[in-house]
């Protein structure tokens, strides 16, 4: 048997074996039996749950991210976590991670932030999340006042909107406060740290020279982190947590979302206002549009 | 740890030439680099399998036992309690091709189940063997210090749990359920997520 010792030693399973595996099929393993579940849980080590990408999985429920946040300890654990494209989400199974002080990026557009993969749904709109719960859970990752010491660098949220003046606005209010305080609190530490983005020029993420700044939070990222292209109909240049510059499939023009462009429903595919008029129908019971590839699922289409 | 071997013998590694009263030997000589391996437990007259020093040197147990091996006498035993000797004649082959044609990188985590998809032909057909001896040769390369088999190997086994339901893992490995049925069906619901849509 695979977690018998005398077939397998256990170093061997866990360092070789399960070293080979996604996240999912280590899952999958650990619910064959105690034994195994022992093995994924206990005896994998805890640098495996530094950083979880649940991206795109739209059958994750809260109950579920609940259970398994509680089952790897992520509140000690987990830097890295991205629930982006995860529609089944509203926050409140992140909350294991109340006052973790381990988390360092964390990806909470868990809906209609095209063009992540496996996003579905309208570019404006509600964020998909529990508002008040989720900045409670963010500000216990937070120190109550600037100047201390804190790790959490990167909270990506998807705002309602992006055309109000105040970029806190876009967000709902109990986020918006949240961001506000985050950014007061990132302004606050010691420029000495690369990751802390004072320096000129520096990419706040790679802390590599030759870094962009974001017209819209004044963050300085380089093109590879998370400076996309910048909107051919404005001119600004957004990060990725600030704007959503997309490209259209037919014409090839890359602008803010906001510049009325419009996404397929199904396959994600977004078109600018002068193409998606000819190349999306809109279903009016569905508030969506679709391409003709994807008719709406009681038309007999296959939607994710 | 280590499953019986097939006559219940320890083999044993020799460095040098001459025979071994001991079991299965492992002969290299110095002077030809050339390395034999001995199983005495295959035929009574013994087998010995000419083998270059490079490919002995695969294995970092050997490799260390030759570093330090400091006398003067022409023979060095070194052991692999319990190494099968049909398990050796695979891991030799395996070191004998590797030397020929490296095996690629098998990336974590595996691309594909498909091991012919992750890893070249031979290297695929190779370990296309029965689960028992899969076993035995992970826990050769593992005792005999052998990084790519044991990459392969374990590599090879992830690749049956790859996308399978854990009902049909429990089947490929014949892992016994010691779930309850309330406990068995709270791991499922909180783990639906992980099933294929």
């Amino acid at each position: 048997m695979l977690t018998d010792e005398s077939s397998l030693p256990r170093h061997v399973l866990v360092n070789s074996v399960l070293a080979y595996l996604d996240l999912y099929s280590l899952i999958k393993f650990s619910c064959t039996s105690k034994a195994c579940r022992d093995v994924v849980f206990r005896d994998v080590s805890k640098a495996r749950w530094r950083k979880i990408d649940l991206s795109g999985n739209n059958r994750i429920t809260d109950e579920q991210l609940r259970a398994f946040l509680l089952n790897i300890d992520a509140g000690r654990n987990t830097r890295v976590l991205s629930v982006a494209g995860c529609p089944n989400v509203n926050g409140t199974g992140l909350e294991p991670l109340y006052g973790s002080t381990a988390m360092e990026d964390i990806d909470l557009r868990v809906r209609g932030s095209l063009p992540l993969l496996g996003e579905s749904g309208k570019i404006r709109g509600p964020s998909g999340l529990s508002e008040d719960y989720v900045a409670e859970i963010l500000r216990s990752m937070l120190p109550p006042f600037p100047g201390q010491h804190f790790v959490l660098r990167r909270v990506a949220i998807r705002p309602w909107r992006d055309d109000l003046a105040s970029r806190y606005s876009n967000y709902g209010p109990a986020i918006g406060r949240f961001i506000r305080h985050h950014d007061s609190l990132r302004r606050s530490l010691p420029p000495s740290d690369p990751r802390n983005c004072d320096a000129p020029d520096s990419c706040y993420l790679c802390s590599v020279a030759g870094a962009v700044a974001c017209d819209g939070c004044d963050g300085q990222y380089c093109r590879a982190c998370a400076m996309p292209h910048d909107c051919t109909e404005c001119g600004k240049r957004k990060c990725q947590w600030c704007g959503t510059i997309v490209t259209c499939a037919a014409c090839g023009k890359r602008g803010c979302a906001s510049h009325g462009y419009e996404g397929c429903g199904g396959c994600e595919v977004v078109f600018c206002r002068d193409c998606h008029v000819d190349m999306l129908d809109y279903d009016i019971s569905r508030n969506e549009y679709y391409c003709s590839g994807c008719p709406p699922p009681y038309w007999g289409g296959n939607i994710r | 740890m280590f499953p019986p071997g097939e006559s219940g013998e320890r083999n044993h590694c020799l460095v040098s030439g001459g025979r071994s009263k001991h079991g299965s030997f492992l002969l290299i000589s110095l002077f030809a680099l050339r390395l034999k391996f001995h199983f005495p437990q295959v035929s009574n007259e013994g087998d010995d399998f000419p083998v270059d020093i490079e490919v002995a040197r695969m294995s970092e147990l050997v490799k260390g036992m030759l570093e330090d091996d400091n006398d003067d006498e022409e023979v060095t035993e070194i052991p692999l309690p319990n190494v099968k000797a049909a398990v050796l004649r695979k891991v030799i082959e395996f070191c004998q091709h590797y030397q020929k044609e490296p095996m690629t990188e098998i990336e974590k985590p595996l691309k594909s189940a498909q091991m012919a998809e992750v890893v070249q032909k031979w290297y695929a057909d190779f370990v296309a063997v029965e689960q028992v001896l899969l076993f035995e040769l992970i826990l050769a390369a593992n005792y005999m210090d052998i990084k790519p088999l044991l990459d392969l190997t374990c590599a090879t086994v992830a690749s049956m749990i790859k996308g399978k339901t854990p009902e049909e893992i429990r089947k490929t490995f014949n892992i016994a359920n010691d779930f309850s049925p309330e406990e068995e069906a709270q791991v499922r619901e909180e783990n639906k997520w992980c099933e294929e849509p």
